[in-house]
């Protein structure tokens, strides 16, 4: 089995800025014996399966749904290939191609849940500490590791530029304390009011957004001519 | 008779199902009123599961010999505590630190006061940080609420509440079982 080549990064790829609002990310699930996704009484998704601890959700990693599509949630690394392939990198790093049973495999118990970005993305995160309002706010970073570069963060970073991923690990242990446990606690409170598992229509990122060029051959062609006669310059002088 | 007590398994709660005050008066909203109990929990012992003066001086604890049906918030709190019993073995790790008599006690407490909202939905799981985790909808709110159940000498901190109107995020607290069921009456007008 081969793996979907449109996952890994590629020497033409950028990391994402462009607006993604209208876009989807998704997340795989897995159940917990024969356990439902969905709390019958909310009709939210549980938070054993959304963001428990609080401690992974401060840097939550998700995928951006479009290239990568809701098939692919039921690839997972091997341990050898978490070694390799698990690592941030740059967009246009040269990978090697993932080999099915050594560095992945295939399972068909996940589930899934999306959250439109427009709801998280850039939206406030007032909180109280101390008798005084703060203001944090979600993000949404495009992180691309070797396996994957429609691999997405979402972070929380409060009004003093603090992100809460770099908060030390031990001021997630108890007791729990400060704007720590209030963001996080809040974050994990949108994670589970915006998840959702029902079937959505999605669009798929414009090709500018994420490609350095317009991948038009002509267009590349003369894009990698002009940037040899700028390097055969740049050497001369 | 149907009670919540026999719902409350009686190892970890033998006040609850030994120190019972009931009286017969009438229910003013029942036509087989003559027949009902008024029951109550014993309020001075500590180590009552109720635990709270609301509940035991409400109407949520009238139960009816005749038709054997329970009042609504006497159905929903067994309806609530046997879905946390069933959380609670399935996460009993996450909780090591605390005994199991703690955390349903903490539990008990806190539900008893949050049905007193009405709720138009409400939930509970345990969460991988040992922490009582609630969802409550009511008039279009939705409310999160993680229950840190440390130590007593954390009560003023121990609710930290989340709201949103619809799909709006409100301000993130923290307060006791007070200051937050406060919050909730105040903002969804209950």
């Amino acid at each position: 089995m081969n793996y979907p080549a449109q996952l890994l990064p590629n020497r033409h790829y950028k990391i994402i800025e462009c607006d993604i609002n209208h876009l989807h990310l998704v997340r795989h699930i897995e159940l917990k014996g024969e356990d439902e996704i969905i709390d019958p009484d909310t009709g939210n998704v549980k938070l054993k399966y959304v963001a428990d601890p609080t401690r992974h959700i401060a840097d939550y990693s998700t995928n951006l749904l479009g290239i990568f599509e809701l098939k692919h949630i039921a690839i997972y690394l091997t341990a050898d290939g978490k070694k390799l392939y698990n690592t941030y990198c740059l967009p246009d790093a040269e990978v090697k191609p993932l080999i099915y049973n050594t560095d992945f495999q295939i399972t068909n118990n996940r589930k899934y849940f999306t959250i439109k970005i427009a709801d998280i993305s850039n939206i406030p995160v007032p909180f109280v500490i101390n008798g005084i309002e703060k203001k944090a706010k979600c993000l949404i970073e495009h992180t691309p590791m070797k396996w994957n570069f429609w691999h997405f963060s979402i972070r929380w970073i409060n009004d003093n530029s603090e992100y809460l991923h770099d908060q030390n690990e031990n001021l997630f242990d108890r007791p729990k304390q400060g704007w720590v446990r209030l963001l996080s606690t809040a974050a994990r409170a949108m994670l589970v009011h915006y998840a959702d598992t029902n079937e959505i229509d999605y669009q798929v990122i414009s090709k500018s957004c994420y490609t350095k060029y317009n991948v038009n051959p002509l267009c590349q062609g003369i894009y990698l001519f002009l940037k040899l006669i700028s390097e055969i310059n740049s050497r001369k002088n | 008779m149907a009670t919540p007590a026999a719902n409350i398994p009686a190892n970890l709660f033998p006040a609850f199902h030994k120190q019972f005050f009931v009286d017969k008066r009438p229910l003013p909203d029942r036509n087989n009123s003559i027949n009902s109990i008024y029951g109550f929990p014993v309020m001075q012992n500590t180590n009552d599961y109720f635990g709270t003066q609301s509940l035991a001086n409400s109407e949520d604890a009238f139960i009816s010999e005749n038709d054997q049906t329970i009042r609504p918030h006497t159905k929903l709190f067994v309806k609530y505590f046997q879905k946390f019993d069933k959380e609670y073995n399935q996460n009993v790790d996450s909780l090591k630190k605390y005994s199991a008599e703690w955390v349903r006690k903490k539990f008990v407490s806190s539900l008893s006061y949050f049905l007193t909202l009405n709720p138009d939905a409400l939930s509970i799981e345990i969460s991988e940080d040992a922490t009582l985790f609630y969802t409550i909808k009511k008039n279009n709110f939705t409310f999160y609420i993680d229950q840190y159940i440390d130590s007593e000498d954390n009560v003023d901190e121990e609710f930290v509440l989340t709201t949103f109107n619809k799909n709006e995020m409100g301000i993130t607290k923290s307060g006791n079982i007070l200051s937050i069921l406060h919050s909730i009456r105040f903002t969804a007008n209950c």
